[in-house]
């Protein structure tokens, strides 16, 4: 660094590049500029090319040669053709004139900033879009939002959502931009008459489907008339992206885009990650649908505690993320690494979030424990529980469905998710393991062991364990509880029910 | 200007991480200490001498996020509390913290939140320590 200053002809001035230039050689420079890969150009008095670099006619898409002469509206109009996309690339440029002032000449920089712009857009209408999962809305209010983000900020002309209830199989839409009217019915009519559609092909497979130049295939093809209706349509090609639960399908999402629009790989990707908090959003808008409407008084304290220990942190640090994630890509320049790592959370919490929300609306159903029986219950709950705390829990049983009272298996039930509650909350433990012991004299044993700091067992039970609760929960069952603990732990709960199941031969 | 130290308090797990990812996010702050529980949180404060925390009042453990926030505004740290409980604001400004912030409703502003109570800490508006 010292050795620059010594040189005379080091320096800012346009003297001192003077002298720069003769001592590498004009030739050298020029090479450096052709070679850069953002676009350089310089204008003439007209304002019409006389030179541009390689990178610039790339972004241009024209070879070097075929632009000479060209105006230089050919940079300005970052222009929108009759079909209403962008027809050029969007450019970000600094004009610089120079030379006498009877013949100024232009020095312009441009670079391609659609993807950017593109990106930046998607961005918004993430976030946007997780935003909105916060907010109480009814279903049919959030579809209708999903599907105005959708298309306010992409480049879709048109956006619907359908979502089908998997419980009553009755079909719920939001829609926005060129979509006709009572569009889920349109769509169960050419559903109805045959029709191969995309919507159907996405649900059923759980898999993103393009339909390039869709309308142009299916305008005359009577079965889809439904959908289309009469008139003039202004899309084209279509990309439909599942709503997933964790493997479950709720329903589809369907942008189309204008003739000429070509979505691409990130498009896909933006409308499934789309898919996912609008999953949530569904999810969450049913389950607080449904705590109001079936649950008793007794029922509805548990589970608002349930709801602020699982949901209501989830849904804060979703919040948070998001603002992170933003102040990330606000940061000049956008911090790409924070960003991408800061979705890649969102996403992961996503998946939490629906862990928890199905394990409550498990709870939620009546006889829904019964249905599925005592293990396969725990191991949701188990789940649940793993996604809100960090912990791991193996949960091991008979694969079949313990033959036990309704009665009897929500007493066990409750004790098991006390114990796991605890575990979680004061216990400080890495990994849970619960297993389901049974003998062919019909014994029940359920152990939760833990690895976390343990208690003193022999002590008066701590209050605030609920162990005196879960002891009486035991009773009810017809078994006892065995806890055995010390200060530094390990820490065993276990539930010996002598008889419970009808004897093996 | 020197980066505002912050210690995070927190007990849920996922609401911890996405605090410490905020709060690093945010230009000019760092985070020096996180702790899920308010007896190692006033021991890291000691160490660590952040000038603000972020509290969260519904943790679980022996000493209540009320208490550790009357202990960490007495070393002249100053306090946003957190709670998903409306009515937690009171007490808490009573046990001297500077903000309340409603973890349902307000989220999304808590980095307005925490610069507010910064620039107030660094303009000398801060507990009496």
């Amino acid at each position: 660094m010292a050795s620059l200053e010594s040189r005379p002809e080091a320096g800012s001035t346009s003297r001192e590049l003077v002298a720069l230039l003769e001592r590498v050689g004009a030739e050298v420079v020029a090479s450096a500029l052709t070679a850069h890969p953002e676009g350089i150009a310089v204008l003439d008095g007209d304002r019409r090319l006389l030179w541009v670099n390689d990178g610039g006619a790339s972004i241009l898409g024209a070879a070097p040669s075929a632009l000479i002469g060209a105006p230089a509206t050919m940079l300005v109009a970052t222009g929108v053709d009759s079909s209403g996309r962008d027809a050029m690339p969007e450019l970000e440029l600094v004009e610089s004139p120079f030379g006498a002032p009877d013949d100024r000449w232009t020095l312009v920089t441009f670079r391609d900033v659609t993807v950017a712009h593109r990106r930046q857009r998607q961005l918004r209408a993430f976030t946007r879009a997780a935003a909105r999962i916060t907010v109480g809305e009814t279903l049919d209010e959030v579809l209708d939002h999903l599907a105005e983000e959708v298309q306010a900020t992409t480049e879709a002309v048109a956006c619907g959502v359908v979502l089908v209830d998997p419980e009553t199989g009755a079909i719920q839409a939001g829609a926005a931009g060129d979509l006709p009217p009572h569009y889920a019915e349109r769509l169960e009519e050419s559903r109805a008459l045959g029709a191969p559609l995309l919507s159907l092909k996405a649900f059923e497979t759980g898999e993103a489907q393009i339909g390039r130049h869709w309308m142009r295939s299916i305008a005359t093809d009577p079965r889809f008339a439904p959908i289309l209706g009469e008139g003039d349509h202004d899309w084209d090609t279509i990309v439909v992206a599942p709503i997933t639960a964790r493997g479950r399908q709720l329903g589809v999402l369907t942008a189309s885009y204008a003739p000429g629009v070509d979505p691409d790989e990130e498009d896909v990707a933006f409308l499934t990650a789309i898919g996912d908090q609008a999953a949530v959003a569904i999810e969450n808008t049913r389950l607080v649908a449904k705590i109001g409407e079936s649950a008793s008084l007794e029922e509805r304290h548990r589970l608002a505690r349930d709801l602020h220990d699982s949901i209501s942190q989830a849904m804060f640090s979703l919040t948070l993320h998001t603002r992170a994630v933003q102040l990330a890509h606000d940061q000049e320049p956008p911090d790409r690494e924070s960003v991408a790592q800061g979705i890649a959370e969102l996403r992961e919490l996503t998946q939490g979030v629906h862990a928890e929300m199905r394990a409550l609306i498990f709870q939620l159903r009546p006889g829904a424990l019964h249905d599925e029986g005592l293990v396969a219950a725990v191991t949701k709950q188990a789940a649940a529980v793993a996604a809100r705390s960090g912990l791991e829990i193996e949960v091991t049983g008979p694969d079949e469905r313990l033959p036990l009272s309704e009665a009897v298996e929500q007493e066990l039930f409750r004790l098991v998710q006390e114990a796991l509650n605890n575990v979680a909350k004061h216990a400080g433990a890495r990994q849970v393991r619960i297993s389901f012991g049974t003998t062919d004299a019909g014994d029940l044993s359920i152990r939760v062991a833990d690895d976390g700091v343990g208690f003193d067992a022999r002590a008066a039970y701590p209050g605030h364990l609920g162990l005196t609760s879960m002891a009486e929960r035991a009773e009810r069952a017809g078994g006892r509880l065995v806890v055995d603990s010390r200060p530094g732990g390990p820490t065993v709960v276990e539930v010996l029910l002598p008889g419970a199941l009808p004897p093996q031969r | 200007m020197d980066e505002v130290r912050v210690l995070v308090v927190e007990g849920d797990l996922r609401s911890r991480r996405a605090l410490v990812r905020l709060v690093d996010a945010m230009t000019g702050y760092r985070v020096v200490a996180e702790s899920a529980e308010p007896c190692e949180a006033a021991r890291l404060a000691r160490q660590h001498a952040p000038a603000v925390a972020l509290v969260d009042l519904d943790t679980p453990g022996g000493l209540s996020g009320l208490s550790l926030t009357r202990e960490l505004t007495a070393l002249g740290i100053s306090v946003v509390a957190m709670s998903s409980v409306a009515h937690s604001r009171h007490p808490s400004a009573l046990a001297g913290a500077s903000a309340f912030h409603d973890k349902g409703g307000a989220a999304a502003t808590l980095p307005e939140a925490l610069a507010k109570v910064a620039s107030e800490h660094a303009r000398g508006d801060r507990p009496a320590s």
